[in-house]
């Protein structure tokens, strides 16, 4: 139920969002995430509060998930003061919550991989017990980055879990044109870790997947590759209008909808009631971002040093 | 080269009787902030079983132990980007890269995630990583194994720079750098890993970022050298002081932040600059020096801003064609003799 | 042909660029030279059109030959008439434009045109000894070419003519010294003296159309050609980086702005001294104005009357951050200053005047002081006598001052070089001893003048100062009172320092500072021949002197015979 009020108020976010970027414009990209909220809330709810998250760049149902309130989210998409970066990171990219473990995101794919390497590196050295987990999608997987990180961090036993958001596409590029196997996970026997394949517009089956690699990690037993299947329902950016695509998929039609499958396991009252709280809260966290004042100008001084 | 002048510091002179290699301090200083802070680790490629391939790491394994002094594979992006991520996790990172070459192979990591990550993210993280960068020219090491890539550091804001010349700065900078919060690029010269000073033993002895040394004072012209060129620098200023021409040899010390106070002060008694690195010519830290000096103390020039460089072509493997490419004392003496014209 | 390097004396004319007829215009390239360091085009000096290629392709030309002959007028190759002033097609770069002699420049700035000076040969390097005449009066000389060698304490080098025709003049003999900046040569079209060439400063010459001028008018030391053409695409290129070649290139467009070519610390000096960069003769590379420059033109006196035109000091003073400027002088802190309660008081014109000198004087003298200690106890008792006796018949007492200044004037006269004026190419010995005495009045320092005191005796100086000082502190002194004063004594011992160095009364070279008599625990001979401590009235006379006309020797044998006279005081004496 909780993973369902999760995916459901991403999703109103999503559409919010969608929204005011059609109705107005934005300075910036949103990547949307808009049908990949299943698995990104799924795999986060196997994470505790403390484990360490490197989010990709497709939407912000990962920091909501990971407990991140959306009025910085809100306030980082509309470039005001409220937001986590204040303006500096923004866009949908550069989120942060250092108090939830949100570590970040680079703006060239495929760097989280290094780092997820390294903070997981920090936690063995430490003993904190803690684990991270590193987001990426198919279309980073072909960075050199993955090799170093995903070749170290098995070596070295690190306590990481990669879960790549397979949904077809990197930007114009389909993946069964850049891969020579049929599956990213088909890779993970080349580091020596377990490669698992799993639906991911069924939060509950990724929850699980997750959780198993998790304890893999915490017990020392190194990184594990799980492939969630996905779709990318809109264009790479809002406003792509992918002219490289054939099967695009209507707007309002989410095949194998994850917010459908999840809501047809609660009673209908119940799961409305969820989803009137979950609009008005987003409702109500966006008329608060939009409310809240632009940044000063000085903030761009700010935060170069420590 | 080898009249490494005592230091008449501007920040207090190494005072002390013990003569240690540069290589040996960088070493005890790694070997100092290991004890004092179990935050620090070190990671790179043969540092550990072999010690470094210049030696640098050398008993540090023996002391520390393989989770501290960790061998990598050759994955500079791991190298550098994994102590980014495990400062964000809470450690404090010293990587070595085999050759300050490297940082291009890294590129993306130093100049994106270090320099960047805390702006990015609204400054709530402090990424507290050194990246050793052996630099310089060390006798046939070839055009991607010898360049001296400081000024490329300093354009890419959000990374602090330094460029020790002797071996107390070696260890009071890089002491400077394990304790400093924001990431530092620390280029270490390899054709000084063999020089000998003076070095205290103490560990709490750190060389401030910022505060230039004066290696000699002088009162007729203002070189400002790093690295290597500093010995060069000194030598030629020996040279020049029998005609008469009494050189001030400026050692900046740290790239960023640049102390541009000393050298104006110099320049405002001497009149006359000239700046000399190894690094090619064009657009090397040199030019920004002249551009800043000439922006605050235009009116205290005597003479056009001199710069010697490096020659603008990647660097020729052959030891003998390689120091035809940098600076030698002969070219500072002979630039300084037709700047004498002026 | 334009020197391109410091070593280089001669190129091949690779490739003509431009044929006989074509227009040029200056800047244009005219045709490919190569050398042994480089392979350069050659820009034309002058506008117009082509006259005459003078080297065929393949040849070799000398630095400072006539390359090619350009004429404005297609028809006037070869013309018949020299072509009348203003020449059409001078040369439009290359060192400042002489002052015209119809401006009342000073003949010497005048006169350098036609001269060659005594160059800079190093940072610290002020003077050169001319060791041997290469070139005799009536040879040729070209630019470039070697007229002399000099000697100095750093180096023996050969100095190069940077003007072109016929050695008119050794102005220095084979063992002088000659200054830096110095006039070494004269070199005239003809070789005739007093006809030097107004119109063609240093290392410029005009291309006139006729040829017989261009037989004897070698071509100018141009600069040397730029390594890229303005508006041709910039090319990679990887050479090895010529610092001689730089430095040149950078000299040899020292006047290319067609303004004076000064350092950028010369200008600030010369905006602090109120000097006028174009009225001065520069010494330094490529014949730009240096701060040694500016420094011997606001000391040459009388010769820089100007005063400063704006108030110096506000320069000098005015905050680092660019303020906009003050509505009135309450505008202006000290930074950091603002917030402590203040008085503002005006000063008066006096205190500026004094301001304006001393500041002047300090960065005009090379200031040094020396001291010795004189036992006046053998005065006191002469001058106890005196007193006596004048006190009988009515007199005022006389002080010490009378005295000691009589005794400054007798020494003053077997060391002329103090009372004197120091000019860089001369010294003014006065023949009378002007003595200026510095007096404290309310409205502020003042130094009347006792005309001729060496002719006084010292009861008539006595008197003489006494009067003068009065009329001063009472506002009657007229600016006869003030004028033409040749050295100074200065009385801070009046009220009680005890040591007195002094600055510099401008123009004069010397000024005699007179502190306390403090009686002092000293050693004396008795008449036995041995030695005991007495107390004795000592009085430590000091005098600060401009190092640039005495040395240190000079100035203390001087002093040294003050107190000789002093402590030898006859009753008689001077009287």
């Amino acid at each position: 139920m909780e993973i369902y009020r999760k995916v459901v108020t991403v999703r109103f976010a999503e559409l919010r969002i969608r929204d005011h970027v059609e109705t107005e414009g934005f300075g910036g990209f949103w990547h949307p995430g808009i049908g990949q909220e299943g698995l990104q809330v799924g795999a986060i709810a196997a994470m505790r509060p403390e484990d360490y998250l490197y989010y990709a760049h497709r939407g912000l149902g990962y920091a909501y998930a990971k407990g991140m309130d959306m009025v910085p989210l809100f306030g980082d998409l509309l470039g005001r003061a409220v937001g986590s970066t204040r303006g500096k990171g923004g866009g949908t990219v550069h989120f942060a919550s250092a108090e939830h473990g949100v570590l970040g995101q680079g703006g060239t794919l495929g760097s989280n991989f290094v780092l997820g390497a390294g903070t997981a590196l920090a936690s063995q050295l430490r003993g904190d017990g803690r684990v991270t987990v590193v987001f990426f999608g198919d279309g980073a997987s072909g960075r050199g980055t993955w090799h170093e990180a995903a070749l170290q961090a098995s070596v070295w036993k690190l306590p990481v879990v990669w879960v790549c958001e397979n949904n077809g596409w990197a930007l114009s590029a389909r993946f069964e044109d850049q891969s020579p196997t049929p599956h990213v996970a088909d890779r993970a026997s080349a580091y020596g870790m377990p490669g698992v394949i799993v639906d991911g517009q069924d939060a509950l089956a990724v929850r699980d997947a997750t959780a198993d690699a998790i304890e893999r990690a915490r017990r020392g037993e190194g990184p594990t590759l799980i492939e969630a299947k996905t779709l990318r329902i809109r264009g790479h950016y809002e406003g792509d209008r992918q002219p490289y695509r054939e099967d695009q998929v209507k707007d309002d039609e989410i095949p194998n909808d994850p917010v459908h499958r999840l809501g047809a396991l609660i009673p209908d009252e119940q799961r409305r009631t969820i989803d009137g709280d979950a609009r008005r809260y987003v409702e109500e966290a966006f008329a608060a971002a939009l409310a809240a004042p632009r940044p000063d100008t000085s903030v761009i001084y700010e935060d170069v040093w420590a | 080269m080898t009249t490494m002048q005592q230091p008449a510091s501007v920040t207090g002179a190494v005072d002390s009787e013990r003569i240690t290699g540069y290589a040996r301090a960088i070493n005890e200083a790694l070997a100092e902030e290991l004890r004092r802070d179990e935050r620090v680790f070190l990671m790179g490629q043969d540092i550990g079983r072999l010690g470094g391939v210049f030696g640098l790491t050398k008993g540090l394994l023996e002391e520390f132990g393989t989770e501290r002094v960790r061998d990598t594979a050759i994955n500079e992006t791991f190298i550098v980007g994994g102590a980014a991520g495990a400062a964000l996790g809470g450690m404090v990172p010293v990587v070595e890269l085999q050759f300050a070459d490297f940082l291009f192979t890294a590129a993306d990591e130093i100049f994106h995630k270090l320099a960047k990550w805390r702006y990015m993210h609204g400054g709530q993280f402090t990424l507290p990583v050194v990246v050793r960068l052996p630099s310089g020219v060390v006798g046939g090491a070839g055009a991607e194994h010898s360049q001296s890539l400081e000024t490329i550091a300093m354009h890419v804001p959000g990374l602090k720079v330094a460029v020790p010349a002797t071996p107390a700065d070696a260890k009071g900078l890089l002491k400077s750098a394990v304790r400093d919060p924001d990431p530092v690029l620390f280029f270490e010269h390899k054709g000084l890993y063999r020089v000998k000073g003076p070095v205290p033993e103490s560990p709490d002895f750190v060389v401030p970022f910022g505060s230039a040394r004066v290696a000699r004072p002088g009162q007729d012209l203002t070189i400002v050298a790093t690295g290597l060129m500093v010995g060069r620098a000194v030598e030629a200023a020996e040279r020049l002081a029998a005609e008469g021409i009494d050189v001030e040899v400026i050692d900046p010390r740290t790239l960023v932040p640049l102390d541009i106070e000393s050298i104006v002060a110099s320049v405002e008694k001497t009149h006359r600059l000239m700046v000399v690195h190894e690094a090619a010519r064009t657009a090397g830290f040199g030019a920004e020096i002249a551009a800043q000096v000439q922006e605050r103390a235009f009116f205290a020039l005597d003479a056009p801003v001199w710069r010697v460089g490096g020659s603008d072509i990647p660097l020729p493997q052959d030891p003998t064609l390689e120091q035809a490419a940098i600076p030698s004392a002969d070219d500072i003496v002979t630039a300084a003799h037709a700047l004498a014209a002026v | 042909m334009p020197r391109l390097g410091v070593s280089v004396t001669e190129g091949t004319v690779s490739t003509w660029l431009k044929e006989i007829g074509d227009e040029v215009a200056v800047g244009e390239a005219i045709c490919e030279v190569s050398t042994d360091k480089v392979d350069t085009e050659i820009e034309s000096t002058v506008a117009g059109i082509v006259a005459e290629q003078r080297y065929a392709e393949g040849e070799v030309v000398a630095v400072g030959e006539v390359l090619a002959v350009v004429t404005t007028d297609e028809d006037a190759a070869p013309p018949a008439v020299p072509t009348p002033e203003p020449a059409p097609v001078s040369t439009p770069v290359s060192t400042p434009a002489p002052e015209p002699a119809s401006e009342a420049a000073p003949a010497a700035d005048a006169g350098d045109a036609g001269r060659v000076l005594m160059p800079r040969l190093g940072v610290s390097v002020t003077e050169g000894t001319v060791s041997t005449w290469l070139k005799e009066i009536g040879d040729e000389v070209a630019v470039g070419e070697a007229i002399c060698e000099v000697s100095t304490d750093k180096v023996d080098t050969e100095i190069e003519s940077t003007v072109a025709g016929v050695l008119a003049q050794q102005l220095h003999a084979e063992g002088e010294v000659v200054l830096v900046g110095e006039p070494l040569a004269l070199v005239t079209p003809t070789g005739a003296v007093g006809a030097a060439p107004a119109a063609a400063p240093p290392g410029t010459e005009r291309v006139t159309a006729d040829p017989q001028a261009n037989a004897t008018a070698p071509a100018p030391a141009a600069p040397a050609a730029p390594a890229a053409v303005p508006g041709e695409p910039a090319v990679v290129g990887s050479g090895p980086f010529d610092h001689e070649a730089a430095i040149a290139r950078v000299l040899a467009g020292a006047t290319r702005s067609g303004r004076p070519a000064a350092s950028p610390a010369a200008r600030r000096l010369a905006t602090e001294l109120g000097v006028d960069v174009a009225q001065v003769t520069g010494t330094g590379g490529g014949g730009h104005i240096t701060r040694a420059d500016v420094q011997r033109r606001a000391s040459d006196w009388p010769e820089s009357p100007q005063p400063p035109v704006a108030a110096p000091a506000a320069v000098r003073t005015a905050p680092v951050r660019p303020v906009p400027e003050p509505a009135s002088t309450e505008a202006i802190f000290p930074p950091g200053y603002e917030d402590v309660p203040f008085e503002a008081v005006p000063t008066s014109r006096i205190r500026r005047v004094t301001a304006e000198h001393m500041v002047r004087s300090r960065r005009t003298a090379a200031h040094m002081t020396t001291e010795v200690d004189v036992d006046l106890g053998r005065l006191s008792e002469v001058r106890a006598t005196l007193n006596a006796q004048r006190q009988q018949s009515g007199q005022a007492k006389l002080s010490f001052l009378p005295f000691i200044a009589r005794a400054a004037c007798a020494a003053l006269l077997d060391h002329p070089d103090l009372n004197a004026t120091f000019e860089t190419e001369r010294l003014l010995r006065w023949r009378e001893v002007n003595l200026g005495i510095a007096v404290d009045t309310p409205r502020g320092l003042m130094v009347p003048v006792v005309r001729g005191a060496e002719r006084l005796t010292v009861e008539s100086l006595g008197r003489a100062i006494v009067d003068v000082a009065a009329r001063v502190r009472d506002g009657k002194a007229d600016p006869d009172d003030f004028r033409a004063g040749t050295f100074t004594i200065s009385n801070p011992g009046s009220v009680g320092a005890v040591s007195a160095p002094a600055i510099i009364n401008q123009p004069q070279v010397g000024i005699l500072g007179m502190p306390t008599i403090v009686r002092r625990p000293w050693v004396v001979r008795l008449a036995d021949g041995q030695e005991t401590i007495a107390i004795r009235p000592i009085i430590r006379l000091a005098l600060t002197f401009d190092h640039r006309a005495v040395d240190g020797a000079d100035a203390t044998r001087c002093l040294v015979a003050v107190r000789e006279r002093l402590e030898a005081w006859g009753v008689d004496d001077y009287r």
